[in-house]
Parts: structure tokens; C-alpha cells; sequence
């Protein structure tokens, strides 16, 4: 259960780091 | 403990940030260029209006200064001839309306005369009509003061639901 809960936070931090990025990389290139 | 899993949802969360695609080219935004239809080629005595070929109206000064202009009043929509008695002259200036005159006895008034001032004569269905040309602003006093700019424009009355159709007409302002 304990490794469950570790693997779906990992997946969410992920996930939220790849839109984080996306968001970023959209960012810079709004500003140039 | 607590840092191994905090250290591993911080590297999930870096490695998720460097594994995002790069950002699209913005394309550039369309630019939309809306020209205006090309005017049909009118035979002479006509003007392109509307789409339509529509008569020139002549547009002469008389001798005392009044403006005097002959006009067939028109559908503006397919050129046929107006189906009743009624048609106005208006300037084309959008600052204020001038009423130049009208040939609906009963409705707002009947200029029969012409000097002195400005008027304009038009004919229809072969009885030609004179009116002086008044400023609208005056009404209800009695379109006692004629304008200086000629250039009118006609709307015509062809239908119950009022005043739909319109017709440029330029004239000189002496």
C-alpha cells in the first residue's frame, strides 16, 4: 500500500514537472 | 526516509520538466485582407451602386444660384422605378442630416418653389418636382434655411417597412 501511495505521488510529480516545463518552454518563447 | 521519498518526488518532478516538449513556432496570425467586390462595368449614363447599375442623375446651378437637380427616383436594390409618390433627398453628410425635401404632400411639407437658395428638381413617373433645400434642424419652424452642400444621396420608400434603400447622388455645391 505504502509503495502504491510512493508510485502515484512520483507519477504526480512528474506529471506536474512535464506541464511545469511545457508551460515554461511556452513562456520563453512568448517573451523572445 | 522521509528524504528518500522527498528526494524521489523532487527527481520525478525534474525529470518530468526536462522530458516536456520544446514550445511550438507561434505561427505567424493570419492576416485577413476583405476588398471590396469590383464594381460592375455600367454602360454610359450609369453608375456602379449597391452591386446594380443605377442611372447618373444630372446635377446642374442655375442661373440664380439654386441647385437643381433631376433625378429619377429609383429602387436602390434592383433599379426599378419607385412604386409610389415618395422619395427624400438627404446630404451625404453624416456630421447632421439635412432633409432637402421630399414629394409626399401631406407628410412633412411641399416645397413648390425653387429661388431662392438651394433646390433641386426630380421627376417622377413623368411629373417633375421642385424642392427647396432646407435644413432639417429647422423643423418644425419651416425649413427655412437652405445648405450649402449639394451632394445628396436618395432614399427612396418602396416597401411598409420604411426607409430601406438609398442612392447616391452627387451634386456641386455652388
Amino acid at each position: 500500500m505504502t509503495l502504491f501511495i510512493l508510485g502515484g505521488l512520483t507519477a504526480l510529480a512528474f506529471l506536474i514537472g512535464w506541464l511545469y516545463g511545457t508551460y515554461d518552454a511556452r513562456k520563453d518563447s512568448a517573451d523572445e | 526516509m522521509i528524504l528518500v521519498v522527498l528526494g524521489a518526488l523532487f527527481g520525478a518532478f525534474l525529470f518530468g520538466q526536462s522530458s516536456s516538449p520544446p514550445a511550438a513556432a507561434t505561427a505567424p496570425p493570419a492576416i485577413v485582407t476583405l476588398l471590396p467586390p469590383s464594381p460592375p462595368s455600367c454602360p454610359a449614363g450609369q453608375e456602379p451602386w449597391l452591386g446594380a447599375c443605377v442611372p447618373i442623375p444630372d446635377s446642374v446651378v442655375a442661373d440664380d444660384g439654386s441647385i437643381n437637380i433631376v433625378v429619377e427616383a429609383w429602387n436602390a436594390c434592383d433599379g426599378s422605378p419607385i412604386p409610389h409618390d415618395m422619395a427624400f433627398l438627404w446630404t451625404c453628410r453624416t456630421d447632421v442630416d439635412y432633409l432637402l425635401g421630399h414629394a409626399d404632400p401631406g407628410v412633412f411639407g411641399h416645397f413648390a418653389d425653387v429661388s431662392p437658395g438651394f433646390g433641386f428638381t426630380w421627376t417622377h413617373n413623368g411629373v417633375r418636382h421642385h424642392e427647396r433645400v432646407m435644413d432639417k434642424r429647422q423643423e418644425p419652424a419651416g425649413w427655412q434655411t437652405p445648405i450649402a452642400d449639394a451632394t445628396v444621396m436618395v432614399q427612396t420608400c418602396t416597401d411598409s417597412t420604411g426607409l430601406t434603400d438609398w442612392i447616391l447622388d452627387a451634386g456641386e455645391a455652388p
